[in-house]
């Protein structure tokens, strides 16, 4: 930028022209009014084409106003820098006097020209308040307006062109699967004979028989006055006597060849006596007797304990182990009333502590008892 | 100067939102199309009563009856309080039929079920098995079962007492084999 120039009554603000001849500066007189001035160059200055263009310039300017013109306001053709002043009033042309002849002062430089004739009119930002018009305020509105549509249009392109990428960067989809489907066989047809075993007949509900007499299989001062309630619907072909209504029934199972019931305690994490009975029909005694070896094996096997070894009768035998834990079996074969049909029943009773002994052998008589 | 400002301040957003587009586009990729989505295959709707009579597997008369759409289960049961004698038997063939995910064909999500079934492997199968069996007594049997082919996983659950363990298993493969043909 050039220095600004220094012009009594004038002070000088903004350069609008910077060029190699002459200078444009936008400024205010000692009254406040808004001039423009065109001042020449020290290039400019030393150019005596350029001075006469100035002169000639200023004159016409000078002597024949034109209407709606504001008039030269002051000029120094014999400065060391020569320059014009004209009044710079808003819809008047008195910067475009100036500056018409401008291009023939700097030498038909348009572009220059053009620059000034913009910055004049239309730039908000150089324009003070009063000079600004709905021009220029249409124009801020405008870049605004372009300040928010640019970058969203151009985010929504880049957004289509990244999700593009992205699927055009995908794997393939796999056609074929990491293991080879086999080929579906003609299956063979699900069975239509029966693949489950018969089952054993239900017992019903079977009657406890308190018309039979008291038989002990083990040597027992304890009777069933021990045992406060009674039991029979335990799927079994007799009926029992029970502690108390604290203890419950656990159905094992039923397999095709015999029933298996256990009896605990409820709430006790190590039962005080521990029961297991085994059950198998057979068709009679001598049937019975034949299962025996088998059954003793089964259903010592299935609830734990010893098969009884020692014969009571030809119908009773029994095994005991005093000492703790106490532990005793019974099997006896017996003809129910209730099913009226024979049976193998198994019988196993556990103690854990010597105080309950007399329990246990109360259960295994009453069982005695029960299958008379 | 300030509209120079402005300008530059707009080639800067411009920037920024090319760069963030570009981003967020690539990271969400392009939305999948309602009509695009994997669907798993739809299986008969009749197909429990395809697999025929599985009465075999009762001690009476049993008739499967269907329910579900996605995942479609075929039950029978046989309650022991229903019967004469102690017997008791329960059937339940889920099949399930799996879509294909980003990567995998549909056979393979199948597979990947199977492969997550921690029971132990039955060779020699027409189609990749599984086989559990887990005894309830002395002749109580709960057959689990698992097989796959293709884009469907068929799972079986035979439970029946009293049985023999072969005659159980052999039961479930045989109506796992024909759920799977009419499944196919």
């Amino acid at each position: 930028m050039s220095t600004t120039p220094e012009i009594t009554g004038y002070t000088f603000g903004e350069q609008l022209l910077d060029h190699p001849l002459a200078g444009v500066w936008r400024g205010e007189a000692a009254s406040g009014m808004e001039v423009v001035a065109l001042v020449l160059s020290e290039t400019g200055s030393a150019d005596q084409t350029v001075r006469e263009r100035l002169a000639e310039a200023s004159r016409t300017a000078a002597i024949e106003p034109g209407e709606a013109e504001v008039p030269l306001w002051a000029a120094n053709l014999s400065a060391t820098r020569p320059y014009a002043i004209t009044q710079l009033a808003p819809g008047y042309s008195g910067a475009e006097r100036l500056l018409d002849p401008l291009d023939g002062v700097i030498g038909n430089d348009q572009s220059a020209i053009e620059e000034v004739r913009r910055r004049l009119d239309g730039d908000p930002a150089t324009t003070d308040d009063h000079a600004e018009g709905p021009k220029g305020k249409a124009a801020g509105r405008k870049l605004w307006a372009v300040a928010v549509i640019v970058p969203l249009v151009v985010f929504i392109v880049a957004y289509s062109v990244g999700a593009a990428v992205n699927t055009a960067a995908a794997e393939p989809e796999p056609t074929a699967p990491k293991v080879p489907v086999p080929d579906a066989v003609q299956p063979n047809p699900i069975p239509s004979k029966k693949i489950m075993l018969p089952g054993i007949p239900k017992a019903g509900t079977v009657p406890l028989r308190n018309n039979v007499p008291q038989v002990p299989v083990v040597t027992s001062r304890d009777t069933t006055a021990l045992l406060a309630t009674q039991w029979e619907n335990l799927g079994l072909p007799f009926a029992m006597h029970i502690p108390g209504k604290t203890w419950q029934l656990v159905e094992l199972e039923e397999s095709s060849y015999s029933i298996y019931r256990q009896m605990v305690e409820i709430g006790s994490t190590s039962p005080a006596v521990q029961v297991g009975v085994a059950a198998h029909p057979c068709t009679d005694l001598a049937d019975c007797l034949a299962d025996r070896a088998e059954f003793d094996s089964r259903w010592s096997k299935r609830l734990g304990g010893t098969p009884a070894a020692t014969a009571r009768d030809g119908q009773t035998w029994f095994s005991e182990r005093a000492g703790t834990p106490y532990v005793a079996s019974m099997t006896r074969a017996f003809r129910s009333p209730a099913t009226k049909s024979w049976w193998l029943v198994g019988a196993t009773v556990q103690a854990e502590a010597p105080t309950k002994a007399g329990l246990a052998r109360a259960v295994l008589n009453d069982i005695r008892t029960q299958t008379s | 100067m300030q509209s120079r400002k402005l300008v530059r301040g707009i080639a800067v957003a411009t920037g920024v939102a090319a760069l963030a587009g570009f981003g967020i586009g690539f990271a969400a990729g392009q939305s999948e199309k309602p009509e695009d989505l994997p669907v798993a295959r739809k299986l008969p709707t009749d197909l429990c009563a395809r697999l025929g009579d599985v009465s075999a597997l009762f001690p009476g008369p049993a008739e499967l009856q269907q329910t579900g759409t996605g995942e479609i289960r075929c039950t029978a049961q046989s309650d022991e309080a229903t019967q004469p004698t102690h017997t008791s038997a329960k059937l339940i063939i889920a099949f399930r039929t799996y879509a294909t995910r980003a990567g995998s064909t549909a056979a393979d999500v199948a597979r990947e079920h199977f492969d997550a079934e921690s029971w132990p492997v039955l060779p020699n199968r027409p189609y990749p098995t599984k086989l559990r069996a887990q005894p309830g007594g002395e002749e109580a049997w709960e057959i689990g079962l698992v097989t796959t082919r293709g884009d469907l996983v068929v799972e079986i659950t035979y439970t029946a007492s009293p049985i023999d363990q072969a005659a159980a298993q052999s039961a479930a493969l045989s109506v796992a084999e024909k759920a799977v043909w009419e499944a196919r």
